[in-house]
């Protein structure tokens, strides 16, 4: 089986969309993109999380409620399988199902399992699927730099292909907020080479605080191999990290690290896609000592088109 | 050890990235390398960075072959068995851990990863043959096949494998290995879309995942050597981290060191905790010394590890500027007095001591030396220390008029913790934990940063690395710079703890591995510096029997990570019950918490945790995994 997927920076301009797949968060521009798209929306889900019921998660759940949203628990309910499966059934199979993705909100396991459960769905139907994202206001990071449960590939299906371990890992490292984060995982994973994406292009003092949290990172890794990437281009971004991918599958193991801003995790899920699962995608999370912040929407969406096309046995 | 000088740090300190012929270009043998490539089964354990994967690279024939150190030719000579060396790393147990994606049977799972884990193995053994065919420089081993002879052994060895081969040579077997762990994957993968009922009776029909790894790898063995009319040839398994192989896999390894073979030995790396290997027990019941030889990467007491980092030091200093130097003149003097006064007794530390150069000169302690001087400002500035002095009766002006059993007992023992009290509580308005680069500078010195590496060559070879690029036009590197490094060094090391993932329960404020250790180092910082003077006081601690599961778990990844170390009642080299076991922190971590560079007395590590208010009791009670939100 070969996967047939095509990448661009289309913004949406149909005028209905098939689903409409949303997180219902505590974050106030987590409605932000369903409020503009809910009208022209077939079917509609929100994922919600267990137990966060903070800053403007009442607010936010009150509106997904009113306006006929189907909320799925994600942690404790795996229907959302077969709801997009019955969704996509349901649809004439010549058709191509259009289908838009809000991820600003969503955890980053989330994303993995969603984009694992429309890459599975375009065996039999063509996807056109718009991945958007609501840039935020800057905001200051959490002071406390919280405790790590989980440090592992961020879905199984995202393990990555089996590689003899003598080749080197090379870490394709999104830098974040997350303080000496980056610096930790290099210590913990080894990598044999780091190629390091510094993300851009939203406020600018967001650029100089990830500086600022990566100081030692920087200080013991030099800017070797340091790579910009705006934030606002996430198509560029997937290019880039396309390139680089290819490149590395020659000699070694590529690892995705997704800290950051959540276009970096798109891209690297989607480049593991296109490379049929080769490489790793990893993801560490902290608990929920964590401090929730607020991230209120800052300036237009950010828009990536990916079309799944039908999947041909050869 | 491996002393590189690429300008990639990871790579530089670290020869997991390295191939075997680049691990020997900067190989100094340690005390440890003659017991390991002895003709024996080897049980080789120290946490990250002790040097593991370097000793286990040093047997693969290619590197033996490029070595170029005064010992390597008598070393070739004595070693008469060719390495197989097998590499492994976080990344790949977490992959073989996700093959199947949590959807297959853990019976089809295990068949799965064996089978990984042998193509690793079988890969691993062509690995070790090229090498041997290979034109290299010290002739090392080396053999030659005729293209009828390589023909052969492929053809038979992959019938062997039931691996299919378009061209019988070595390079198509090597394909085809490398094929054959995507084809695992792939077959993991499919299962998934079929039926629930039908994906083990898929997964078992592919026959080459029966195969037996090692009855297989003999056979290939057996073949190559009769090939090059070697027949009584042996080959040593050498194992990387093998904690990270399927559990299936270890048990029989472990076996094997009880077994004797006539082709192989096993060379098995491990970490020093491993809580779910049961044979450990066993292996370690059997005859040491005959069945195998254990061989430790750690040392509890610096009087032990100092021997080998200053040779190890010097070492690269050599390297770095051609001639043999004095660390002392290079470093300077420490303040820390190097007394390990529990591990050894009086006479055998104070002889050590000496080997090592280290003072024991009565005559530091006289009147207007340094340490002198140090004692009198206590006594003046620290009234509970005063009171110590007095009722012991002791003239500080005329130390070395004590018996040498009086000046061990009241001046040696309590000579770090009175250098860290006037050190420290000058300062005493910084937090405990204050992350200032200047607090490092009583660490600083020769022996001091020999202590703090703790033989860990990692830490070592990463610090003067960049401390001999600060070396000045008279060969010596100055306080500041050396203070520095040791906080580079640490907050890499606190950025590591940081990310090892743990769960320590919903109900405690502990923040992960991190703020579990910093939690005693603060104790023990209270306890040292801040109470009023004692001259036993708390400094390491026993795990005892009501402490809970998920911080016993904890503190078993931080014994692997080096972050804490084993002071063993006995001869115990590798754990599976942390209960009842006493640790101290790593002297790299006390740089952090103000702490003295020496073991100290114990205290039960839940008096410790609930003595703060960040610790709950309740999280007796195993904790549930949390959920996870992470953004």
């Amino acid at each position: 089986m070969i996967n047939n997927i095509i990448v661009s920076d289309r913004k949406f301009d149909q005028d209905k969309i098939d689903i409409l797949i949303t997180a219902c968060g505590y974050e106030q521009r987590c409605t932000e993109i369903a409020k503009e798209y809910n009208n022209i929306a077939l079917n509609k889900l929100s994922f919600q999380y267990s137990s966060r019921n903070l800053l403007n998660y009442d607010v936010n759940l009150k509106w997904y409620i009113s306006n006929g949203f189907t909320l799925i628990c994600f942690e404790k309910d795996n229907s959302y399988h077969a709801i997009i499966e019955n969704v996509c059934n349901k649809i004439d199979s010549d058709q191509v199902i259009s289908i838009m993705v809000d991820y600003s909100s969503m955890c980053r396991n989330l994303i993995a399992n969603l984009i694992s459960i429309l890459n599975k769905a375009s065996i039999h139907r063509n996807l056109d699927v718009h991945f958007v994202y609501t840039p935020a206001e800057y905001y200051e990071p959490n002071d406390i730099q919280t405790e790590i449960l989980i440090s592992e590939p961020v879905i199984p299906l995202f393990s990555g292909k089996l590689m003899p371990p003598n080749m080197p890992t090379v870490a394709l490292l999104g830098l974040g907020y997350e303080a000496e984060r980056a610096l930790g995982l290099m210590e913990y994973l080894e990598p044999g080479a780091i190629r390091t994406f510094f993300p851009t292009g939203a406020d600018s003092r967001f650029d100089d605080k990830v500086k600022e949290l990566n100081l030692d990172f920087f200080e013991f890794i030099g800017e070797k191999e340091l790579q910009s990437y705006d934030v606002n281009k996430p198509f560029q971004l997937f290019k880039q990290l396309e390139s680089v991918c290819y490149g590395v599958l020659q000699w070694g193991r590529p690892i995705f690290i997704p800290l950051g801003p959540k276009p970096f995790t798109i891209c690297s899920l989607i480049v593991s896609c296109l490379f049929d699962y080769e490489p790793v995608v990893w993801r560490v999370s902290g608990g929920q000592n964590s401090l929730p912040i607020d991230r209120v929407r800052n300036g237009d969406f950010v828009w990536l088109s990916v079309r799944f096309n039908r999947q041909i046995d050869y | 050890m491996n002393v590189n000088n690429t300008s990639t740090p990871f790579d530089s300190f670290n020869a997991r990235n390295l191939s075997p012929r680049q691990v020997s270009e900067t190989f100094i043998p340690p005390v440890q390398f003659s017991s390991l490539y002895k003709r024996a089964h080897s049980l080789l354990i120290g946490p990250r960075g002790s040097g593991k994967t370097t000793l286990l690279k040093m047997l693969h024939p290619s590197a033996l072959d490029n070595w170029n150190h005064e010992l390597a030719c008598e070393i070739r000579k004595s070693i008469d068995y060719t390495g197989i060396f097998v590499a492994s790393d976080v990344t790949w147990g977490a992959q073989i851990g996700a093959l199947g994606y949590g959807q297959i049977s853990e019976l089809s799972k295990n068949l799965l990863s064996v089978s990984a884990f042998s193509t690793n193995v079988f890969l691993s053994f062509i690995d070790s043959i090229e090498s041997r065919l290979s034109n290299d420089t010290n002739h090392f081993k080396k053999v030659k096949l005729t293209k009828d002879q390589e023909g052969i052994f492929v053809l038979e060895f992959s019938s062997a494998l039931k691996l299919p081969i378009s061209i019988p040579s070595i390079l198509s077997l090597k394909v085809a290995l490398r094929k054959r762990l995507s084809d695992i994957f792939e077959i993991a993968s499919k299962a998934t879309f079929k039926a629930k009922e039908d994906r083990d009776n898929y997964i078992s029909s592919h026959d080459f995942l029966h195969l037996h790894f090692l009855s297989v790898l003999g056979l290939g063995i057996e073949l190559f050597d009769n090939l090059i009319d070697e027949n009584d040839e042996k080959w040593a398994l050498l194992f990387d981290e093998l904690e990270i192989a399927p559990d299936i896999i270890v048990k029989e390894l472990l076996k094997s060191l009880r077994s004797v073979n006539q082709k192989l030995l096993f060379k098995l790396s491990l970490s020093p905790y491993n809580k779910n290997i049961d044979e450990l027990d066993d292996v370690f019941s059997a005859m040491s010394g005959q069945d195998y030889s254990s061989i430790p990467l750690w040392f509890p007491n610096k009087n032990e590890s100092y021997r080998f980092s200053k040779e190890l030091c010097i070492s690269l200093i050599e390297k770095r500027i051609g001639q043999k130097v004095s660390i002392e003149n290079m470093f300077g003097n420490s303040d820390f007095n190097y007394l390990d006064d529990e591990y050894t007794d009086e006479n055998h530390s104070f002889s050590l001591m000496s080997q090592y150069g280290m003072n024991t000169d009565v005559d530091s302690y006289k009147k207007g030396s340094r340490i002198h001087k140090r004692f009198k400002e206590l006594y003046l500035g620290d009234v509970s220390f005063k009171e110590y002095i007095d009722k012991k009766n002791i003239d500080l002006d005329n130390i070395e008029e004590l018996s040498d059993t009086q000046n061990a007992q009241y001046i040696r023992k309590i000579t770090p913790i009175v250098q860290a009290r006037i050190f420290f509580r000058k300062s005493s308005n910084e937090k405990a934990t204050s992350r200032s680069r200047k607090s490092r500078l009583i660490y600083t010195g020769a022996k001091s940063l020999l202590a703090v590496c703790e033989g860990n060559p990692r830490w070592l070879i990463g610090m003067m690395d960049s401390l001999l690029k600060q070396m000045s036009s008279a060969g010596t590197v100055n306080r500041i710079h050396q203070s520095n490094e040791i906080y580079k060094t640490t907050s890499r090391f606190e950025a590591l703890l940081r990310t090892i993932p743990v769960n320590l329960g919903e109900q405690n404020k502990i923040n992960g591995l991190l703020g579990l250790l910093e939690l005693l180092g603060k104790y023990f910082y209270q306890d040292i510096v801040i109470n009023s003077f004692s001259p036993s006081p708390n400094g390491s601690f026993t795990i005892n029997q009501s402490t809970p599961k998920n911080v016993i778990d904890a503190l078993g990844k931080a014994l692997n990570a080096g972050a804490i170390i084993h002071i063993p009642e006995g001869k115990e080299i590798v754990i599976h019950e942390l209960v009842g076991k006493r640790f101290r922190l790593s002297y790299m971590l006390c740089t952090n918490y103000k702490l003295p560079l020496v073991t100290l007395a114990s205290k039960s590590l839940t008096t410790i945790l609930e003595s703060t208010n960040l610790y709950k009791k309740q999280s007796l009670v195993d904790n549930q995994l949390r959920i996870d939100l992470g953004n």
